[in-house]
């Protein structure tokens, strides 16, 4: 593991005022939430990444970090596209991750990632819980962004709120402007965009009932 | 009737015919100013002769729906700026079709004076989408183009979704010219919008792009 003392206790990305606002988000908390972040630091952006994560972390004592090398990260993470970040709950991986610098528009994404899973959470109706629950099949949602795009977000929240509910569910946000291997791979022109099971590709900003919807009908 | 009660009456009437007179002059003064646009109107009901591949067709307002079309007006044959134009959408007509988009150009002209323009021009001849002869203005009228004094169309372009929708249009004054290129681009534009919806961000790929400043907006989703 990579020592957390080692990084930069404050970030760039984050000052006093929106420290201030994280405050009240994560006063909310009431479950330890873990950060588990795979990172190449002889990278820029996984030093961003790690100063970010330290800063966040430190704001609650509900948030714990662990950083990890390529050579000993969790193998459930996804380590394709670095840094990769996944959120824990009581020790076991909730299926939500971040691939790149949560900056930008994925701020939220990243804080209510955290919320939903160490608090009650958004409010979610309970037939669409319960369609959720229903999910039985494997599903791997990769969620291609950048951090202008303001609909992005919303349905990496979305996706991830599903994955919470659903362990049968993995939801990856990738800010795909880090991965030109992504872009091509995938002809990326429009985002957000969704990757269902590295086939299907749905574009364009979709509310939680039209994902569960989609992810419902793949077979 | 005494003279008292018919005095008021006509009093009422004349009072009563001015209003309505002042309501219908401030109706017409609404009409006038406001502008109205035709983003999802569906298009009129027609039935044109087109010319098309040297002879002669029908064409209804059936044919058209079931997929994207193209209506592109111009004021009439056998004038300067249209063999440019036309002649530039014919180029690029190919593409168009390969995106399952069919053009319709039209003029105030019959399909007989179609055929001749055809016949004696090199420009029109290359042409391949249907040409409808709109000699009783019915289209232009319907379109909203028609210049009744002239009898002849502006240069109006209407997207149409296979709904018979119009979902993007430009209508210029007789002298400025259109770009193809362009309108193919909108009608792509169309048909992803309709497919994908338009709560989307185009993906400028920039290697190396900066992390932004993170802008925390969470209000009223907690």
């Amino acid at each position: 593991m990579i020592d957390i003392t080692t990084i930069p206790e404050e970030s760039p990305l984050i000052d006093d005022n929106l420290k201030k606002e994280l405050g009240n988000v994560f006063s909310k908390l009431t479950e330890e939430v873990t950060i588990k972040a795979v990172l190449d630091m002889e990278e820029e952006k996984s030093q961003e990444q790690a100063s970010l994560l330290r800063c966040i972390a430190d704001i609650s004592n509900f948030i714990k970090l662990e950083l990890y090398t390529k050579e000993e990260a969790p193998e459930e993470i996804n380590t394709d596209y670095l840094p990769a970040t996944g959120l824990y709950k009581a020790g076991i991986y909730s299926g939500a991750a971040f691939h790149g610098v949560p900056g930008g528009q994925e701020i939220n994404s990243f804080v209510l990632g955290i919320y939903n899973l160490g608090s009650a959470g958004q409010p979610l109706g309970w037939g669409l819980t319960r369609k959720i629950k229903k999910i039985n099949k494997k599903v791997n949602i990769k969620i291609c962004v950048s951090l202008a795009c303001h609909h992005c977000p919303k349905v990496v929240v979305a996706c991830q709120r599903i994955a919470f509910l659903n362990e049968n569910v993995e939801a990856e946000m990738i800010d795909a402007t880090l991965y030109k291997d992504l872009i091509d791979r995938y002809e990326i022109e429009r985002i957000p965009l969704m990757i269902i099971n590295d086939e299907k590709k749905v574009v364009g900003e979709k509310s939680i009932e039209e994902i569960v919807e989609i992810v419902k009908n793949i077979t | 009737m005494s003279i008292g009660v018919f005095c008021n009456l006509t009093e009422f009437i004349f009072k009563h015919q001015n209003i309505s007179r002042v309501l219908e002059a401030l109706q017409l003064g609404k009409e006038r100013c406001i502008m109205k646009n035709l983003i999802n109107m569906e298009i009129p009901e027609f039935t044109a002769q087109a010319f098309l591949n040297g002879g002669f067709e029908e064409i209804k307002k059936e044919d058209v729906l079931g997929k994207w079309g193209v209506f592109f007006f111009y004021p009439a044959d056998f004038t300067f700026v249209c063999p440019t134009e036309l002649g530039d959408l014919a180029d690029f007509y190919e593409e168009f079709q390969k995106i399952g988009c069919e053009i319709y150009s039209v003029s105030e002209d019959t399909h007989f004076v179609h055929k001749a323009w055809s016949d004696a021009s090199d420009t029109i001849k290359k042409i391949e989408y249907p040409m409808l002869g709109d000699p009783a203005g019915v289209l232009a009228r319907g379109f909203g183009v028609l210049v009744p004094e002239e009898g002849q169309a502006l240069r109006g372009t209407f997207i149409v979704n296979p709904d018979g929708k119009i979902k993007a249009y430009e209508i210029h004054d007789m002298g400025i010219g259109r770009n193809a290129e362009e309108l193919l681009r909108k009608v792509q534009a169309a048909q992803f919008v309709e497919e994908h919806g338009d709560q989307v961000c185009p993906a400028k790929w920039k290697p190396g792009e900066e992390t932004l400043t993170p802008s925390l907006d969470l209000v009223g989703m907690l």
